[in-house]
Order: structure tokens, then C-alpha cells, then sequence
């Protein structure tokens, strides 16, 4: 009894230290919905639920670019960083070649190179290649060394006995990859997917500096403007962020498992 | 299964055509424009006209620029402000969550869910919270009949909302790190230790902090990392480097030099610096994986 007791009281303060934590996030969805008399009036919840905020945000501001600009350049990358990925770790992770190591370490040495560090070559890069914004935005980050390290961790860890008796088939190799390897590989597939679709999405440094016109922004460019915005008050622009977080926390939701996984993954292995 | 020579050599080509797509998107993206900036460095360039040769003229300026020092100096007074502070609760929020306590899982999305929103959200939600007169805070304090707090004005005051507002943010990664490490923690150790009549603080002083040793190794270094990296929040929640650009860090003056001065080249010397920086705490954290590794 005394043992509940305490489970109890301890869950009633993580609950409170929950409450305070989640209080910033539901402000922003609340005052999504408030009306601006509510708004003024600090209300905690609003009188009236409205969605004027979401017009007003809509129509006074390029939401509807940006949130498409944000879907294009992260859902192509992500795709990318799937398929390159998946080369590269399933090669480094399964397959016998001379060079492997030279390969190895030539991959890892980038990851110790910061791209902020090299952000004005970086660009002047991309300009000499004719790149524009977004082409550039998606070359950039479609070689992910995590997404390597994370699958060809994977692949190595798959057992041989089913690549062999493909082989033993007749199954040459691109079979083999296609046919035994990748479907066995969904649930670090995912977990690549999903924390780089997250990672890619809230992007805001290299967005910014391939930023040529309020058209091309991305969401967290976008947004960003907004707070030197006198014409807009608070409740649009926290509708505007409340969208803005939609696909992701959808996605969070849906598969925290990948996520987690990943996030613990990339770093500790 | 061994496999015979024409197979054998199948699988070299085969796993260089895998290789390729990686290896030359990256060495664009990153080898090249890494000699390329240390190239770039020697030069002066506003893009427009043809670059000068100007040997180590751009370093010797950088030496003597109060506002790249500036720059620098403020992010280590940010990372010093936020580092500590973000490895201690991470490891503390994943303690309590995973100690005995009901709906974990509900907790663990709610103290992770802010690490996923992108920092002008972070940064537009906390100055709702920071605003002088209409701010949250300052209504609250206004209520209970205490003065409001110029949450932004001086450098300092403003380092430190920011640095709130942070680690309301970033703590989500940290916590994650820890809880996935507790889980790897067999329950024996702490059944041994019940078992001892040990209390809870003495098992986790003398037992979970230590088995942690080696994630928190790890937490330590990419915390470093991305505290100097910071840059979004403090230039959005300042206003660019308010009050009177003395807030702005080095990512900032880097990206102010190169993008809006256009000083291609002493831009990228200002970045090189910024690079060593970071490339000497990844250096440590390099060695100390391969250490493990090697146990």
C-alpha cells in the first residue's frame, strides 16, 4: 500500500512539471483558436473557438507557398537520403570489396566537418553548379552520413543465412539486395525516414542563406518574417506555427517508436 | 560460403556502383567546398568583381575585429549558460521517467514534443511569453503585483530568456539519449542493490551515474556541439542581435558578413575559425568512440 501510495504522488508531480512543460505549446494552439478580444484578455481557454485566425494567416501571408515549398524540398531529400543511404550502408555494411576501409573513413571524415564552417563555399558551390534554392536545399543534405551509419549498422546485423541460400538460388546481387535485403531493412528504413523528414522540415540555417524571395521561403523562413510583422497580431501568426508543426508531431505520433529509436540510434549505436 | 573469383569481382563493381551516388554528392557538397574555403580564406571577394590575393590579410584583420571577438565571445557565454544545464536535466527528467510512475509513455511525448518544432515556432512562442508589456510573463507578474522584467533589453537578460527558452527546446534530444541508455541498464544491478538496503539516491549516485558514464561522454560532446552552433533562437527571439547587435553570436556575424556585406572571403575566414572550434570537440569525440569501440 505505502508502495502505491508513493508511485501515486510521484506520478501527480511528474504530471505537474508535464503541465508547466506542455503550457508554451498549448498557448500556441489555444491562441490559434482565440479571437482577439481573448486574446487581449489573456483567457485561457477562448470564449469562442474560432479558426478566423487560420484565414487571416492564409490569406495575409504566403502559408500556402511556404508549407508547399517545406513538403517538395523535404519530401524529395528524404526519398534521397533513403535511396542513397541504402546504397552506401548496404555496401559498407554487407559487402566484401578492396578499399572498404579507405571508403569508410572518407565517409566518416565528413562527419567531423561542420557545415556551418564551410557555409560561404557551400553556397558559392551550389552557384557555380546553377543551382537554385531548392535544388541546391536538396543536394545539400540528400548525403546523410547518420542515414549510412544506421543502415549499414542494420545490414551487418542481419543474419547470412538468408542471403546464402538466395545465393545458392541463383539470386545475383542486385536480387539479393532488392529481394531479401531492403524488406528486411523497413524498420531502420523508417526510422531513417522519419528522423530526417523532421530534421529537414524545421531546417532554418540553410534555408535562409538559399532564401531569394518571399515565394521561395520554406516554412521556418517563412514564419520567421512574421515576427517583425506589424500588420499581423499574435493569434494568425500562432495559427501559422500550429500548421506549420502539423506533419511533423503527426508523424512524431504515429511512429514515436522509429523516432526514438533513431535519435538514440544516430548517436549511441 | 566462399564465393568464386568472377563473383568475387561482381561484388567489388557492384559495391562501388552503390557507393557512387553518396560519394559524389558528398564530396560536392562537403569535400570540395571544405578546400575550397581554405582557398577562399587568402582572398578578397564581393562576388562581383574577380578575387584579390591577399596572403593572410584577412586573418590578420579578423585578429583585430572587435565584433567577430564579440561574436565569439558570445557564444561561449551561451554555450556556457546552456550545456551544463541541458545535460543535467536530461539526465535528470529521464531518471524520473523512468523510475516507478504511471503512463510513461505519456511523458516521455510530452517532454520530447518540443525537440521536434522548428526554432522560429520555439522562437515566436517564447516571445509571446517575453513581450514587454503583452508578454505573458510580464501579465502574470503584473497580476500578482510585481514589477514586469525587461526579459530582452540588456545582453545578459536576453542570453538568459533565450537560454530558457533553449533548453525548453533541445531537452527532448538528451532526455531521449539517457532513457534509451537506462533501458540498457540490466534490472539485476538494481535488484542487487534493493537487496543492500541502498536508498534511491544512493543508487543513483553510486550506480546509475556511473554505469552512465560513457552515454553521458557522448550527451556531453554533442550538447557542446550544438550549443556553439546556435543561432536561430538568439537571432530570432533578440531581434538580429538586439540590443544594439551586441547579442549576435558567431554563426550570425558569419552569415551577416558573407550574405548581406558580401566579404566572401573574410566570411569564410571568420567560418574556418568557427570550424576549428568545432572540429577540436569533434576531434574528442571521434577518439573516444573508437576507445569504446575498442573495449
Amino acid at each position: 500500500m505505502r508502495f502505491h501510495l508513493g508511485r501515486t504522488i510521484r506520478t501527480i508531480i511528474v504530471g505537474l512539471i508535464g503541465a508547466l512543460y506542455t503550457f508554451p505549446t498549448f498557448w500556441m494552439i489555444t491562441s490559434s483558436m482565440k479571437l482577439e478580444k481573448d486574446l487581449v484578455a489573456m483567457k485561457i481557454f477562448p470564449k469562442t473557438w474560432s479558426l478566423d485566425n487560420y484565414y487571416k494567416i492564409i490569406e495575409q501571408a504566403k502559408i500556402g507557398a511556404w508549407f508547399s515549398n517545406s513538403m517538395f524540398i523535404t519530401g524529395i531529400t528524404t526519398l534521397g537520403v533513403i535511396v542513397i543511404g541504402l546504397m552506401a550502408g548496404y555496401a559498407l555494411g554487407r559487402l566484401k570489396f578492396p578499399g572498404k576501409n579507405i571508403m569508410y573513413a572518407y565517409i566518416i571524415a565528413g562527419m567531423v566537418i561542420p557545415g556551418e564552417g564551410i557555409m560561404i563555399t557551400v553556397f558559392l558551390t551550389m552557384k557555380d553548379l546553377g543551382l537554385g534554392a531548392k535544388a541546391s536545399l536538396i543536394i545539400l543534405h540528400v548525403a546523410s552520413a547518420v542515414a549510412v551509419m544506421i543502415l549499414s549498422n542494420y545490414f551487418k546485423g542481419i543474419a547470412n543465412e538468408f542471403e546464402e541460400a538466395a545465393r545458392i538460388d541463383g539470386a545475383g546481387e542486385i536480387k539479393i539486395l532488392t529481394h531479401i535485403m531492403i524488406p528486411m531493412a523497413v524498420p531502420a528504413i523508417t526510422t531513417v525516414a522519419i528522423v530526417h523528414f523532421s530534421w529537414i522540415w524545421n531546417d532554418f540555417l540553410w534555408p535562409l542563406i538559399f532564401a531569394t524571395s518571399d515565394k521561395a521561403y520554406t516554412l521556418p523562413v517563412g514564419l520567421s518574417t512574421l515576427i517583425n510583422n506589424s500588420d499581423l497580431r499574435f493569434g494568425p501568426v500562432m495559427a501559422g506555427s500550429t500548421l506549420s508543426v502539423i506533419p511533423v508531431v503527426v508523424m512524431f505520433l504515429l511512429f514515436q517508436r522509429y523516432f526514438m529509436r533513431g535519435i538514440a540510434g544516430a548517436t549511441l549505436k | 560460403m566462399e564465393l568464386n573469383l568472377s563473383s568475387k569481382k561482381k561484388q567489388w563493381v557492384f559495391a562501388y556502383a552503390m557507393l557512387l551516388p553518396y560519394v559524389v554528392v558528398y564530396t560536392i557538397v562537403k569535400i570540395y567546398p571544405f578546400f575550397y574555403s581554405l582557398v577562399l580564406t587568402f582572398f578578397k571577394w564581393d562576388i562581383i568583381q574577380d578575387p584579390v590575393f591577399i596572403g593572410f590579410k584577412n586573418y590578420a584583420k579578423l585578429l583585430t575585429d572587435e565584433k567577430f571577438w564579440m561574436s565569439m565571445r558570445n557564444i561561449l557565454h551561451f554555450t556556457a549558460l546552456t550545456a551544463v544545464p541541458a545535460i543535467l536535466l536530461g539526465l535528470i527528467t529521464a531518471l524520473i521517467i523512468s523510475s516507478d510512475i504511471r503512463g510513461k509513455g505519456i511523458w516521455r511525448v510530452i517532454f520530447f514534443l518540443p525537440y521536434i518544432f522548428s526554432v522560429s515556432v520555439v522562437s515566436l512562442l517564447w516571445l509571446l511569453m517575453y513581450g514587454p508589456k503583452y508578454g505573458l510573463f510580464n501579465m502574470l507578474f503584473v497580476k500578482m503585483g510585481l514589477p514586469p522584467v525587461e526579459w530582452l533589453t540588456t545582453v545578459n537578460m536576453a542570453f538568459f530568456s533565450v537560454s530558457i527558452a533553449t533548453l525548453w527546446w533541445g531537452l527532448g534530444f538528451n532526455f531521449l539519449i539517457y532513457l534509451a541508455a537506462l533501458q540498457q541498464i540490466p534490472k539485476d544491478f538494481y535488484e542487487a542493490a534493493s537487496i543492500d538496503g541502498a536508498r534511491w539516491y544512493h543508487r543513483i549516485w553510486y550506480l546509475t551515474i556511473p554505469l552512465l558514464k560513457r552515454t553521458t561522454l557522448t550527451v556531453a560532446i554533442l550538447q557542446l556541439i550544438a550549443s556553439l552552433k546556435s543561432f536561430g533562437q538568439i537571432y530570432l527571439i533578440t531581434g538580429k542581435g538586439a540590443p544594439g547587435g551586441k547579442s549576435k553570436v558567431i554563426l550570425h556575424y558569419i552569415y551577416e558578413k558573407g550574405f548581406l556585406e558580401l566579404k566572401m572571403g573574410y566570411a569564410q575566414t571568420a567560418a574556418f575559425i568557427f570550424f576549428l572550434m568545432v572540429f577540436a570537440v569533434s576531434l574528442i569525440q571521434l577518439k573516444i568512440s573508437q576507445s569504446v569501440e575498442d573495449k
